[in-house]
Parts: C-alpha cells; sequence; structure tokens
C-alpha cells in the first residue's frame, strides 16, 4: 500500500494487492457495490505504473499529472462497468491510460493517426520537459519509425522493466504475442542501428 | 551491462537463440535505449493530493448513489421506512399537539422518556481506561448523553466514574442550573472531548489510551473526512495526506498498542495529547480522541 507511501513494514501491515489476486477481486467487487473508499486501494497499487506509462507518451511531467488524475477519475467512476471475466484490473486500466493519451493529442493536434508524443512532428508545438528531450535524442528517430503498439513493447520492457507477463496484461495481449512483438521491434531497431553505424564508419 | 539488459537478452535468446550470434549489435542498441530512459520523478504530493481528490469524489458518489448497487429488499424497505418515518414524525406532532409532550410544561416526565430513548446498548459504553476505577453502581454514561444538547447537573463522584466519564462530566460543572431535561441530541461537540476538556490526558497509558480510543472508533466515533471540519490540531487533509515515513514534529507512532490492521498515534503537538486510530484497510482515521 502506498497512500502513505514506502512506509516502513511491521506485524498487521496490510500486504500490497498482487494484480490478479483474490484480494484485488474483492477490492473491486466493494468498489463496484457502492464502496468506493476501497478504490484508493486500487489507486495506491497502480498510480506509479500509470504516471510511468503515460509519461513515457507525453515526455512532460504535468501532462503526465493531468492525463493521470483524469486516468483514475475515469477509473474509478466506471468501475461498474469492468468485468473481470474480460481482462484483469490492470489491462482495464491501462486501456483507459492509453486511450487517455490518445484523446489528448488528438484533441489537440485534431490529427487523426496520433497516439501519442513519438508521433508528433519535430515541428509541432507541444510541451515536453528539457532534459527528456535531450535524454532521448539519439533514439528518438529510431523509435518515431515504429509502429504505437511497438514501441510501447518495447519501452515498457526497457524503460519500465515490465516482465513479459505485465506487459502481456499492460497491453491485453498474450505473453507469447508480447514476447515475439519485442524480439521482431528490436530486430527492426538493430538493423537501423547497424545501418547507421556502417555510415558512420563510411563517413569516416 | 546491467540486470535488465541481461534479463532481456536472456528473454531473446529464449525466443530466439540465432540471436546470439548478433549479441555484439544487441548489447549497444539495448544500452542505448535504457540510457535514454527518463528521469522518472514523480511528486509525492501530486500523489497524495490526486488521492484526496479521488476522495471527495468517491464521497460524491456514494452520496449521490450513481453506484449504489441496492439489494431487492432494500428497494423494498426504503419506502416503507419513508413512510415509518412520516408516520412517527406525524405521532410526536399529535403529542405536542394534545400537549402530552411539551417543551417546558411537564418537565417530571421528560427525563424518562429522554433517558430510554438514550438508553445505552452495550457496545455504545464509553470505553475507559484500564488504569482507572471502575464505576460501582454509578449510572454507565454514554456516547448518546454526551450528544445531548445540555448536560445533566447529576455528576457522579469523581472515585466512581472512570476519567473519560469524568472528562465528559467536567464541563457540565460549570453549572448550567437549568433543570430542563435534554430534549434534542446534538452532534457532540470538541468542548466535551476528554482531550480539550481542560484536563490532560498526559500520564494515562498510551497503550490503554489507544485500545480505549479504538474502541470508540469502530463504534463510529469520529470519523475523519476530507469534508470534516478541523476539531483536533490537525486538519483532516493533513491527517489523509499523511505520509508515515514523514510524520510531522510531535505526531509519533504508539507502537505494538492495537492488533493487526489498527495503528495508533499520538500528537503531542497539541497543547494537550491527542489520539488518532488508523484502519489500514479502509485508509479511515479517527480522532483526536
Amino acid at each position: 500500500m502506498s497512500r502513505q507511501p514506502a512506509r516502513t513494514q511491521r506485524q498487521g501491515d496490510i500486504h500490497p494487492i498482487t494484480p490478479n489476486s483474490p484480494m484485488e477481486f474483492e477490492i473491486i467487487a466493494q468498489c463496484q457495490q457502492g464502496n468506493l473508499r476501497e478504490f484508493g486501494r486500487l489507486y495506491d497499487e497502480y498510480v506509479r505504473k500509470v504516471y510511468q506509462f503515460i509519461y513515457f507518451k507525453t515526455h512532460h511531467r504535468e501532462t503526465a499529472e493531468d492525463l493521470t488524475s483524469v486516468v483514475f477519475m475515469k477509473a474509478m467512476e466506471n468501475i461498474k462497468s469492468f468485468d473481470p471475466k474480460k481482462a484483469p484490473f490492470k489491462a482495464w486500466l491501462f486501456r483507459i491510460a492509453r486511450n487517455t493519451v490518445i484523446d489528448h493529442y488528438r484533441a489537440h493536434k485534431e490529427t487523426v493517426d496520433l497516439e501519442d508524443v513519438w508521433d508528433l512532428k519535430g515541428n509541432q508545438d507541444v510541451a515536453r520537459d528539457v532534459e527528456t528531450e535531450l535524454k532521448i535524442q539519439s533514439i528518438q528517430k529510431y523509435m518515431k519509425k515504429l509502429k504505437p503498439d511497438q514501441r510501447e513493447i518495447v519501452l515498457l520492457r526497457v524503460w519500465g522493466d515490465h516482465s513479459f507477463k505485465e506487459i502481456a496484461e499492460i497491453t491485453g495481449k498474450s505473453e507469447a504475442a508480447a514476447k515475439m512483438m519485442f524480439k521482431r521491434t528490436i530486430d527492426t531497431l538493430r538493423t537501423d542501428f547497424a545501418l547507421l553505424a556502417i555510415a558512420l564508419l563510411l563517413i569516416r | 551491462m546491467n540486470e535488465t539488459i541481461q534479463s532481456i537478452l536472456g528473454d531473446l535468446y529464449a525466443l530466439d537463440p540465432q540471436l546470439r550470434k548478433s549479441e555484439r549489435d544487441l548489447i549497444p542498441l539495448l544500452e542505448k535505449l535504457a540510457e535514454s530512459k527518463p528521469n522518472l520523478n514523480l511528486d509525492e504530493s501530486f500523489v497524495t493530493n490526486l488521492k484526496i481528490q479521488l476522495m471527495v469524489r468517491a464521497d460524491e458518489l456514494m452520496e449521490s448513489g450513481k453506484l449504489t448497487q441496492k439489494g431487492w429488499l432494500s428497494r423494498f424497505l426504503a419506502p416503507l421506512m419513508g413512510g415509518t418515518v412520516a408516520f412517527a414524525a406525524l405521532m410526536i406532532g399529535l403529542m405536542v399537539w394534545n400537549g402530552e409532550i411539551g417543551v417546558g410544561p411537564k418537565p417530571e416526565a421528560t427525563p424518562m422518556i429522554a433517558r430510554n430513548l438514550m438508553a445505552p446498548k452495550a457496545e455504545e459504553s464509553v470505553p475507559e481506561i484500564p488504569s482507572t476505577p471502575k464505576p460501582k453502581q454509578a449510572p454507565v454514561k454514554t456516547q448518546a448523553q454526551d450528544n445531548l444538547a445540555q448536560k445533566e447537573p447529576v455528576v457522579p463522584a469523581p472515585s466512581a466514574v472512570s476519567a473519560p466519564m469524568m472528562l465528559q462530566a467536567l464541563p457540565a460543572q460549570g453549572g448550567a442550573e437549568s433543570t430542563t431535561p435534554p430534549l434534542a441530541p446534538k452532534a457532540s461537540t470538541r468542548t466535551t472531548d476528554m482531550a480539550t476538556a481542560g484536563v490532560s490526558n498526559v500520564g494515562v497509558d498510551p497503550v490503554a489510551y489507544a485500545l480505549s480510543a479504538l474502541k470508540r472508533a469502530q463504534a463510529g466515533e469520529r470519523k475523519i473526512t476530507v469534508e470534516s471540519a478541523q476539531v483536533g490540531f490537525r486538519s483532516p487533509q493533513e491527517l489523509i495526506g499523511l505520509n508515515f515515513d514523514y510524520l510531522p514534529e510531535g505526531f509519533k507512532e504508539i507502537t505494538n498498542a492495537l492488533p493487526a490492521g489498527y495503528r495508533a498515534f499520538v500528537d503531542n503537538a497539541s497543547p494537550t495529547p491527542e489520539y488518532y486510530i488508523y484502519f489500514e484497510k479502509t485508509y479511515q482515521w479517527y480522532g483526536p480522541f
């Protein structure tokens, strides 16, 4: 539990919620029955992961905070529509997050094929953290070439350090499909990087 | 090469062992990707504030009943309950009209009514500090009585009551001379609470006191919500957003005082120590006690 975060464990502490655990199902059931205060426990478990996911797609702290707020408000208000038989809660929550980011950029840029900040062209005016802008400079060109779902898997695995099981839950794909997509994406990137290396050698 | 990259390579080789031949290309690529990871400095105050906003919204939604799934029984009973209340109100109105209940004319009859209405249930009795003597044949003073608009003029002998009872009774010693018995219950006020009744609870056994406070909290007393008025030294918002790792000065946990799932805190920054109880399962604060 991390509403009052990272505190020292002691006897009697409530353990963090494990995704898809009976405890998580119980909390969700209580929320669906109207006890929305229980939603706070789901929030504690997922707020950092959702924020991270959104930040990777926005590169802007304030935007990520705003969109995280929207995601959790939407999730709480629509918790009754969540069906645990169809998908894990985590997948449902991250789907809301993904759609919220897409809505944000499409609403601002009036471009239908835009999914996140990676899809923006360099000259498009959008708020980004300068530090992040500098850090991603060397990979931006290659990442932009990828499809949004390919990019998402790479960033979740490499930046987010999520396991493929978690990535599968977040993306709603099977674990095997997520692994295969990751492998293919890395192959694509490797080829691009190799071409760059050759080009640099030729220039020298 | 860090652990993440090693782990990713392991995943890739498991998928396609042929990729081992390309390790010289893969490692720089993965390192480049990992180096480009933005710094994620999540503002903890944002996390706390958003949670407060969510809980406020949760309360609004619960109050409006938008998300409440009522069972068929409660749906069926609700109109009947409404009718019962209306009928009771009508009967009281008729009795007042007939003079059977008066605000002032029949003072000798009302104490019995008031006492019967306010008769304590077993679980409502005020928890006592174990170190204080138990009352002998003294009438049990309850939280319900604490809620009365005026205190009863008769105060049990100090030796015969527990400390909380004494503290609750103290404001009445100021001498409400009127013998008019109370009729209307009202919400308990901070002035009748033991922590501000002018008597310090310094010196009591914190663990025993925390246990007594827990019983009161379990009875639903002094529940703190974001919309609660500030009655203690700390605002409700401050308590709800409290980070256990960075407790404010004077605010300390009484460790090992309560059963699993509950935590007790004492706020020594206030003029008199204020006790708070935290329910871990529901994230709910109660206090000050």
